[in-house]
């Protein structure tokens, strides 16, 4: 594999899927990842990822797994399709036709936003491209969380003040408990935890000009004047679990009070998602079924039974429905409840780093990564679609593989 | 045509059993073969209703259930009318989307009774539910109308977004009730946390609170106190966040 | 039947306006994906007696694909829980999908639906430059159909900066540029500077425009000079399909003013205005509405350069998507609210604005917007022009079209109808005068194909003569009109034959429909100092070229 360098590169170690990668690659490892924060450096890697083939832990060629992996599936009476991280909507989208074509449960890691997801059914949402942001919001507030965690370049990238318009940004941190906003915000306002969604409903009443507070709020409802003064406001919340519980009205109060801002100024709420390409999974399930994560097709056409009603993956296994399950994705990304379920029920795993799975799937394939050794498209969190560049040659492509076992399941053995 | 159509649950599930297909209404034309052949998933598996129950009676808009459902969801989904009365617990969205009717619970449910759909901007627009025992969490959420009463305790979020119609509480209440309601009313028998969006209006006693319990204690037999009859109520106007139009009745003794 | 290569349809009553034929009983052959002009007699047959044939339906506005419409998809469980769509019986081997539907039907359903219409081809009407990998990608997912998007222009930071600039060779350099690095079919205009305005002004009190010469950040960028700039470089560009206008002002009483206006702006220049109805409004902002059809009819009759689809309002739920988000956050607010809604304000691009909304018989605006569309298509002199549209699905879904063909077609059925429906805002309404005309099946065959596929600039469709695609249908032709224009008994596509007795037996993929004009690469240049300046996309990943 010659030395090489690939530019423009898009990074999915998280939802901001910075697209200004630059990729030196020397005796087939990735020497380089410029432009990569801590995150993408260490989701490039050196780009070397195992390529094997297993059958109930012995090396087999790739018709026999796919063979075996088909009589698996066709034998189950209720299969659960899993798409983890770090695959193309082109491997996810054939993951959704074998989903279709079993008559199975299907999820993916879009779920782990759901409480976001649902609160942006239940009333819509009043949100923006990330570099509308950049480009407009004179007031930045980032409730309960500080992007330099998870998400290292988001401020960087898509809420610095654009150098040519020279416009001042206020940037307001919300701590809302031990979830504490940027260390270098303008501005702090504390809310306990109890206090949330309380706080968000005072805001909002203040935004309706309706004077509904408690003095321990006062100084939320100070922001929310400040909020209404402003030109163009950017509510930041993480649409991602932390590590403390939150409020499950939370999403909905912070949904309705930036659309709620619209009335006197102009505001758009961002949820932070995380990356491995979870924004296509939720994009590609929503065009095809309907529903952005949680479909079942048991019954035929998908029905939506999201976390409440017990059918995404996490209910499912926990409720010991499943008894077999495809993986399309790299297992390290599986949630730790999902993963979990999947302990002691057989697992076929089609994706990056699969031999490497700590589930012990029955059948595993690796396959290269999607953005390191596969080319296709992903979506970056604010569903803006971009491409997938292969700086590398990688074992054998995630969504080649998923549609052989698709055209196997369709079509029978050749 | 029989008085009443009875289903004995035969199989106790072993998994979540989806019997949404479970509606007085749509049973009132169905003959006792039809009933037991209709669709539903027992851990996600297709699956026939007799699976799992005895049918007895027919073409009755009257439907009684027995046995212990406590696994068996979505019963009374979308129904429009007749009555139906589960003699056990009932599991999880019980009359959702629930359009008329009446349906009674002789023992406890699972959240989002009288809820909406995944997603959905509303939830039950009509019709009349009465659970004897303890309610999960989300009684009543996104009501458009009807009534949705709950003898024993609930969990958080009870009329969460209620858009209007009226949700009557025995017993205590889990926290985040009544948040994002525009209209409609929550009488609160016990006492209940309210969101801080809701504002103090009077103490009085409520007509129409005393009318509707007279109500419910003659036409369901619920064992209603004369001093919730005509005691005093504060009434808490609210979610000023939303309309503040709706209302939060707190029973406040004689 | 089998699918054979070769194919007469015989008997059949042929309704092939483009061509001259209008009823005759005559052959139709088909021999792979073409019409062709004869075949050998033992060619295989099949007996269209008593049917009337058809070329296979173009759509020239809907919503099927694209970010917007898959946010209003995610927007609404609650619709497809009560509409499952289950996967067909296909016989060519291709995986049969399931979906569901509800007023934004999934992909595969809306493939499977548009063919069970007699549809073979449909535009979609309005995508994001920065969505359009995205849109390609769900239209790969939609079976059956030729499409194509029309991509959005007109409140783009870069366009309005060359406008300022008077730079207006460039403008159309990067109009082309646009089209081609986002495999668009057409340059769509949605109330040109009101959406920048709604996104950028900082001013609540002016969050759009209101009139064609209101300024949009500089003085120098109006409406009118957006309208004036694009529908030059159009035409310039010789694309098929001119400036697809989505006016100022959708939805306002009075705006027939701005209509006309935008219309004169653009006169002597070949340009389409699309949903006219929406645009067709008397009265004044805040008092009573009323119908201005006649009015704006009587322009477009007497301008055969201007060309225009009616969208018309079908009673019942519909979802109003779109990228004039200024008007989305009125009707989301409008009435006490309570409605769900979606704004997603796209970087230095465009809007999007979903609210879902339901059109009632006794609610008098809807009632009113139903009889101003009927009525600009029966005022309308010249079908080839005035063709049909519900903007699928703001005014109505696509399920909507034989509902309104038997409307155009029957007009006792329509009086019935009239009778029923809200009188309030009627008065002055030629429909109520006693509009008599009824569409004839000509006439039908050319506002729900050929006319579309003449506007469109589509050579091979909408019509049956040799050299055209194979795309067919045939309906019987007993029932009421609803009944036959919704189940067609045959429907082929490029030769296929994908529906048969009403049933769905094949889904070939579509082809996808897309313009590649030529354009000074110099643009590039500029573009990139741009993007490096402002995007936070890079210019060599924008676009939905494969990178490879």
């Amino acid at each position: 594999m010659s030395d090489r360098s690939v530019a423009h590169v898009t990074c999915l170690g998280c939802g901001c899927a910075c697209d200004d990668i630059a990729i030196v690659v020397k005796r087939g490892r990735i020497a380089e990842a410029g432009n990569t924060c801590t995150l993408g450096a260490a989701w490039f890697g050196d780009g070397v990822v195992p390529a094997e083939i297993r059958v109930d832990g012995r090396a087999a060629r790739l018709d026999r797994a796919i063979g075996k992996a088909a009589e698996m599936l066709t034998g189950a009476a209720r299969p659960l399709v899993y798409i983890a991280g770090d695959v193309s909507c082109e491997a996810q989208r054939e993951a959704i036709a074998i989903g279709d074509r079993l008559h199975a449960a299907v999820d993916s890691l879009a779920a782990t936003a759901a409480g976001a997801v649902l609160a942006g059914q239940r009333r819509g949402r009043a949100a923006a491209t990330l570099g509308e942001i950049r480009e407009r919001a004179d007031l930045v507030v980032f409730w309960g969380v500080d992007p330099g965690e998870r998400y290292p370049r988001f401020v960087a990238r898509y809420t610095t003040a654009p150098r040519d318009l020279g416009k001042t940004r206020t940037v307001v941190a919300v701590d809302v408990g031990a979830s504490r906003g940027p260390k270098d915000a303008d501005l702090r306002v504390a809310i306990a935890p109890s206090d949330e969604v309380d706080a968000l409903g005072a805001m909002r009443a203040a935004v309706a000009g309706r004077d509904a507070s408690a003095p321990r709020l006062g100084s939320a409802v100070d922001l929310a004047r400040r909020m209404m003064g402003a030109r163009y406001t950017a509510i930041v919340a993480d649409g991602e679990p932390g590590a403390e519980a939150i409020d499950p009205d939370r999403a909905e109060a912070l949904v309705a009070l930036g659309q709620a801002l619209n009335g006197p100024a102009r505001c758009a709420f961002c949820t932070l998602r995380a990356g491995g390409n979870r924004s296509g999974a939720d994009a590609a399930l929503t065009w095809q079924t309907g529903f952005p994560f949680a479909v079942d097709f048991a019954g035929g056409p998908p029905r939506y039974r999201p976390a409440g009603e017990g059918g995404n993956a996490e209910g499912l296994l926990a409720d010991h429905e499943v008894d077999a399950a495809l993986v399309i994705g790299a297992p390290a990304t599986i949630p730790g409840p999902v993963a979990g379920g999947l302990e002691g029920i057989p697992v076929i795993v089609i994706g990056p780093r699969a031999s490497m799975s700590a589930v012990r799937p029955a059948i595993a394939i690796d396959t290269g990564v999607a953005g390191i050794h596969e080319g296709g498209t992903a979506f970056r969190m604010d569903d803006v679609p971009l491409p997938l560049r292969a700086s590398l040659d990688g074992p054998r492509a995630a969504r080649e593989v998923v549609r052989a076992l698709r055209d196997r399941l369709v079509h029978g053995a050749r | 045509m029989s008085e009443t159509i009875v289903l004995s649950l035969t199989q106790a599930p072993e998994h979540a059993l989806v019997a949404d297909c479970i509606a007085p209404d749509r049973f009132a034309a169905l003959a006792a073969k039809e009933i037991a052949s209709l669709g539903v998933f027992h851990g996600g598996r297709a699956a026939r209703l007799g699976d799992f129950f005895k049918v007895t009676g027919e073409r009755s808009p009257n439907l009684r259930l027995e046995g212990d459902l406590g696994r068996v969801r979505g019963i009374g989904t979308g129904m429009t009318g007749g009555a139906m009365v589960i003699d056990g617990p009932s599991g999880r969205d019980l009359g959702v989307a629930m359009a008329g009717g009446r349906i009674e619970v002789r023992g406890s449910t699972g959240d989002n009774v009288g809820g909406a759909r995944p997603g959905a901007a509303k939830g039950m627009t009509g019709g009349e539910i009465v659970i004897r025992g303890s309610a999960g969490d989300d009684a009543g959420v996104r009501m458009r109308r009807g009534l949705l009463v709950i003898l024993g305790d609930v969990g958080r979020g009870t009329g969460r977004a209620m858009i209007a119609g009226t949700i009557v509480l025995f017993g205590k209440t889990g926290p985040g009730a009544g948040r994002f309601l525009k209209r409609g009313t929550i009488v609160a028998l016990a006492a209940m946390e309210r969101p801080v969006t809701y504002r103090y209006a009077c103490t009085y006693r409520p007509p129409h609170v005393g009318v509707l319990l007279r109500y419910l204690r003659a036409r369901s037999g619920v064992p209603v106190s004369d001093r919730h009859v005509i005691g005093r109520y504060e009434r808490y106007s609210g979610d000023l966040a939303e309309l503040g139009k709706g209302e939060i009745l707190q029973w406040a003794g004689e | 039947m089998s699918n054979p290569d070769r194919l007469r349809i015989s008997g059949g009553a042929v309704y092939d306006p483009a061509n001259g034929i209008d009823g005759a009983v005559r052959d139709v052959c088909i021999e792979g994906d073409r019409i062709v002009a004869e075949l050998p007699r033992n060619a295989p047959r099949l007996d269209a007696a008593g049917m009337i044939v058809m070329p296979g339906g173009v759509d020239i506005h809907s919503h099927v694909a694209g970010p917007s419409v898959n946010q209003a998809r995610r927007l609404l469980p609650e619709e497809r829980a009560i509409d499952p769509v289950p996967a067909p019986r296909l016989e060519d081997g291709t995986l049969a999908r399931t979906g569901t539907g509800g007023t934004v039907p999934s992909t595969f359903a809306t493939g499977y639906r548009y063919a069970g219409l007699g549809y073979t081809t449909a535009m979609e009407a309005a995508v994001a430059p920065l969505g359009a990998r995205h849109a390609h990608a769900e239209l790969d997912d939609t079976p059956i159909l030729d499409a194509g998007f029309f991509v959005l222009l007109g409140n783009d930071d870069y366009l309005l900066r060359q406008i300022a600039a008077g730079e207006s060779a460039r403008a159309r350099d990067y109009a082309a540029w646009l089209l081609g690095v986002t495999r668009a079919y057409a340059i769509k205009i949605v109330n040109p500077g009101g959406v920048s305005l709604w996104k950028n002004s900082g001013d609540p009190g002016r969050r759009n425009v209101t009139g064609l010469d209101d300024a949009v950040g500089s003085s120098a960028v109006t409406p009118r000079k957006i309208l004036e700039t694009l529908c030059a470089a159009a035409n310039q560009l010789r694309l098929p399909h001119p400036v697809h206008v989505h006016c100022n002002n959708l939805g306002q009483p009075g705006n027939y003013a701005t209509t006309l206006e935008s219309m004169k702006a653009l006169a002597g220049q070949r340009a389409h205005f699309t949903h006219l109805q929406f645009h067709s409004y008397g009265g004044e902002r805040g008092k009573a509405w009323q119908s201005a059809a006649r009015d704006v009819i009587e322009y477009v009759n007497a301008h055969p350069e201007t060309s225009v689809d009616v969208g018309q309002v079908m009673f019942g739920p519909a979802t109003t998507v779109t990228a004039d988000s200024p008007v989305e956050y009125l009707l989301a607010t409008s009435a006490g609210g309570g409605r769900k809604w979606v704004n997603v304000d796209i970087e230095l691009e465009s809007g999007c604005g979903i609210v879902p909304y339901t059109y009632k018989e006794q609610a008098a605006v809807a009632a009113l917007q139903w009889a101003v569309g009927l009525e600009l298509f029966l005022l309308s002199a010249d079908p080839w022009r005035v063709v049909l549209s519900t903007d699928h699905p703001n005014g109505g879904t696509f399920l909507s079209y034989p509902e309104l063909i038997r409307l155009l077609m029957d007009r006792t059925y329509r009086d019935e109808r009239l009778k029923r429906v809200n009188q309030k805002l009627l008065a002055g309404s030629a429909l109520l005068d006693g509009l008599s005309r009824e569409y004839t099946l000509g006439e039908i065959a050319i506002v729900t194909r050929a006319g579309p596929a003449r506007l469109l600039g589509l050579g091979n469709k909408g019509h049956l003569g040799p050299g055209a695609d194979a795309d067919v249908t045939i309906y019987s032709s007993d029932g009421d009109r609803a009944k036959i224009f919704a189940t067609p008994r045959y429907v082929f596509k490029a030769g296929t034959l994908v529906v048969e007795e009403g049933q769905l037996r094949r889904a070939p993929a579509g082809r996808r429909l897309a313009v590649h004009p030529e354009y000074d690469t110099a643009v590039t240049k500029d573009l990139r100092r741009f993007f490096d300046a402002h995007a936070t996309v890079s210019f060599d990943n924008y676009g939905a070229e494969p990178v490879t």
